[in-house]
């Protein structure tokens, strides 16, 4: 069984989310309201993805993800950022900090679950 | 997922959203009246707006993605300042807000949005067509910051430091580290202590490098707190601070742009104003003790006029400044009516969405401002009032129509101040209320008594058992409640009247104080009046038996002998008290070394109360301290037992 972190501030988008991968046989997902439940959720499991928005309050999803490259247990984890088209700028921040992918809402679900199986190497 | 679920999850989520926008961007208006909006308000607008639009594209509701899209892109060019943040272009941003607010409840209620969404985009183009570009200055480089921080910015976080070096505002980094189970409480909390005075731009998460078993951050924030306060927020948590900012000591400019950065206000708990009221109180008997104290030194110590005129100087300057003092504090507890006013148009749309009316509200007297207790309790009767305005005055639009009037409803809702009342009037242009109606079901009651004859058949339905009566509005089933709505009205010190016609509305005024006192009181009965007393002011309780001596009378309390009074002999009140027989009730009372005994003729027991000032009749009566609303119309007077038995004590000697 695959572990995916999904981070997103939007409860009902995250709910979207989460029930889109989960669609996917061998999937499961833990979610997070912002940056800093992440760090909270990630060394309490093994995760083999991580799903995050951008624009959070707190902690942003930049700032998680430039912590989970330097973080020598987490640092491999695949990470697939959700943007929008208007946080293009902010996307190409996150690529450079070593997000791994991303994938701009609104999407179908399909596109997710086939970015999300590319990561996973299912 | 299904269609109909992302639809539900959708509207749940949405309406929320529009409840923060509305709410947020009436604090906007009202900050940008004080001239000072904070960034961090500004782009928790655009967040929400942000989030609705994401939502929507999720949920595929296209009307609401494009319209929140559209607002979306004028609230980033607001908050990255590239738009002039102005009182206009907030007004704007209030009716793109409605009519979002609108749009979504259209979609919510399953009717077609393509007008409300229309409606939306319309009113972006009026504010994007009067709004005003800003110029953005080149950034300076007048502050060393870790480039590895700087690269975990947003491109708004980036924008936000700009615009505080701009400003030159100071910009520190905080290093602190976490226990890596338990982080987050104490993050949360420095978190918020920081931003109460601090606008904190970036927060960057690390690996400590002392110990694994820590989370380390580097929170990058610009401040005007002094450095003293903020090295106090980092004691606890045990971390670090650097200036990070090296501006030249010349270049200081007033911090009045376009979007000034700081606060001039804090956040204070109610219960430290409480508090600071009780011992206002405290205060205020010593003040009041000041004067006898004075007049009793003038005597004892033979002090030539002079001095004794200067001593009468500086006794009434502190008086002075203490009424001062206390007036201030009482001012400092009122907030502006204006986030209840949003509640209430929130409100009547929702309740006119439900029950299927159209209702148009409008409302007047946001800057009204009332004690903030008053403003908390007047919630419940208001949206008691707004519902039964929706519900049981509004008629359908077709019976509106045939009535020749236009087929929405009107409600509104205004609040005027003069002197130290508000009238907060709630209106309807429905059906009115049937005061026949309301005479036969307070009939039915027994309510009509003999002492309620008087009044209009319409007044009874303040009354309980009227109020719930089927058929008093023409609707039944729902009780209406309004003796509650009286009930609360009456506790606050206020006052409610109704006017109606048949046919054509209905009006509702409340009365109210704009300030109030709360005090636990202990209420007794003398001469045929009730009493109120601080029970902060009471030694003890007791029943004594008094006896003569020398022509005074005596009574033996504690191995002391104390003066005893006779309450309505102290106040003045007239009345006579009744014939004393056996033991008195009687209340013992301090000032300064001076106990004294004072009778009464019934106690009545403890409660909170709130205290009404008497206004410009206050001074005519000795020692009372204003009047407290009880049940059945009647009023206590709050009396200050030690200025009473000050005076006493000293005319007797």
């Amino acid at each position: 069984m695959k572990k995916v972190l999904v981070v997103e501030d939007s409860a009902a988008v995250r709910a979207m989310i989460v029930s889109i991968v989960q669609t996917v046989p061998g999937i499961e997902c833990v979610d997070a309201e912002d940056g800093l439940a992440a760090l909270k959720a990630l060394p309490a499991d093994q995760f083999d993805a991580i799903l995050t928005d951008i624009n959070m309050p707190g902690l942003t999803g930049l700032e998680l993800i430039s912590f989970v490259r330097c973080h020598p247990n987490y640092k491999q984890i695949p990470i697939i950022i959700i943007s929008t088209e208007k946080t293009e700028a902010d996307r190409e921040r996150g690529l450079s900090l070593g997000a791994s992918d991303y994938i701009t809402k609104p999407f179908v679900p399909g596109d997710l679950q086939r970015v999300i199986k590319h990561h996973l190497g299912i | 997922m299904d269609e109909r679920q992302l639809l539900k999850h959708f509207n749940a989520e949405a309406e929320e959203l529009v409840e923060t926008l509305l709410a947020d961007v009436d604090l906007l208006g009202r900050a940008i009246e004080n001239g000072r909006p904070s960034p961090a308000l500004v782009n928790g607008i655009f967040r929400t707006v942000h989030t609705l639009k994401g939502l929507a594209g999720m949920a595929n509701v296209p009307s609401v993605h494009h319209a929140a899209h559209a607002f979306e892109d004028v609230l980033d060019d607001v908050r990255m300042g590239r738009i002039r943040l102005d009182r206009s272009l907030v007004n704007g941003l209030g009716r793109v807000a409605d009519e979002l607010g609108a749009l979504v409840r259209a979609v919510a209620s399953g009717a077609s949005a393509d007008r409300a969404g229309d409606r939306v985009v319309e009113e972006l183009a009026t504010v994007r067509g009067t709004s005003v570009p800003e110029l953005e200055d080149a950034a300076d480089d007048l502050v060393a910051i870790d480039p590895r921080v700087l690269a975990t910015l947003t491109e708004y976080e980036e924008h936000r430091l700009r615009e505080n070096i701009r400003a030159r505002r100071p910009l520190y980094e905080l290093r602190v580290a976490f226990d890596l189970v338990s982080f987050d409480q104490g993050f949360r909390s420095l978190n918020e202590r920081l931003a109460a005075e601090s606008e904190i731009i970036g927060t960057l998460p690390g690996v400590s490098a002392d110990d694994p078993m820590k989370i380390a951050f580097r929170i990058l924030f610009a401040s005007d707190a002094t450095t003293e306060d903020l090295a106090g927020l980092v004691v606890e948590p045990g971390g670090e601070l650097e200036l990070l900012s090296r501006y030249p000591a010349a270049e200081a400019v007033p911090i009045d742009t376009a979007m000034p950065v700081a606060s001039s206000s804090i956040r204070v708990d109610m219960g430290v104003f409480d508090e600071l009221a009780r011992l206002a109180d405290d205060l205020a008997i010593q003040v009041a003790g000041l004067g006898a104290t004075c007049a009793s030194m003038a005597r004892h110590l033979s002090l030539s006029p002079r001095e004794q005129f200067e001593l009468r100087q500086q006794q009434r300057s502190i008086e002075r400044a203490f009424g001062q003092w206390q007036e201030r504090l009482v001012d400092a507890r009122l907030v502006p009516l204006g986030p209840t006013l949003v509640r209430a148009r929130r409100l009547v749309d929702k309740l006119a969405g439900q029950l299927g009316r159209s209702v148009e509200f409008d409302s007047q007297g946001e800057d009204v401002r009332l004690d903030k207790t008053i403003v908390d309790r007047l919630a419940e009767p208001l949206a008691h009032l707004l519902g039964n305005a929706v519900d049981h005055g509004i008629e359908p639009a077709s019976e509106r129509t045939a009535a020749g009037k236009a087929p929405a409803g009107s409600i509104r809702v205004a609040a005027e101040s003069s002197g130290n009342r508000v009238a907060l009037t709630v209106a309807d242009d429905g059906r009115g209320i049937d005061s026949e109606a309301v005479r036969r079901a307070a009939e039915a009651r027994g309510v009509v008594t003999t002492a309620a004859g008087s009044r209009r058949p319409l007044d009874m339905i303040f009354s309980p058992g009227v109020s719930t009566a089927a058929g008093v509005s023409g609707i039944s089933g729902r009780g209406v409640g309004l003796d509650a709505v009286a009930a609360v009205v009456a506790e606050l010190g206020g006052e409610i009247r109704v006017e109606t016609e048949t046919g054509r509305g209905t009006i509702f005024t409340l009365e109210l104080p704009t300030t109030l006192v709360v005090l636990s009181a202990f209420l007794v009965e003398a001469g045929g009046w009730t009493y109120a007393v601080d029970v902060n002011q009471l030694v003890e309780l007791g029943l004594v038996e008094p006896e003569s001596r020398d022509g005074r009378r005596r009574v033996r309390w504690r191995d002391a002998e104390l003066a005893y009074h006779e309450l309505v002999d102290l106040v003045r009140a007239g009345g006579d008290p009744w014939r004393r027989e056996g033991r008195v009730p009687c209340l013992i009372a301090r000032n300064g070394s001076t106990q004294a005994v004072i009778a009464v003729d019934r106690f009545l027991g403890e409660r909170d109360v709130i205290v009404k000032s008497l206004g410009r009749y206050a001074p005519s009566l000795r020692g009372v301290g204003g009047a407290i609303d009880l049940e059945d119309d009647r009023i206590a007077l709050l009396i200050d037992l030690p200025s009473l038995i000050g005076e006493e004590a000293l005319a007797a000697r």
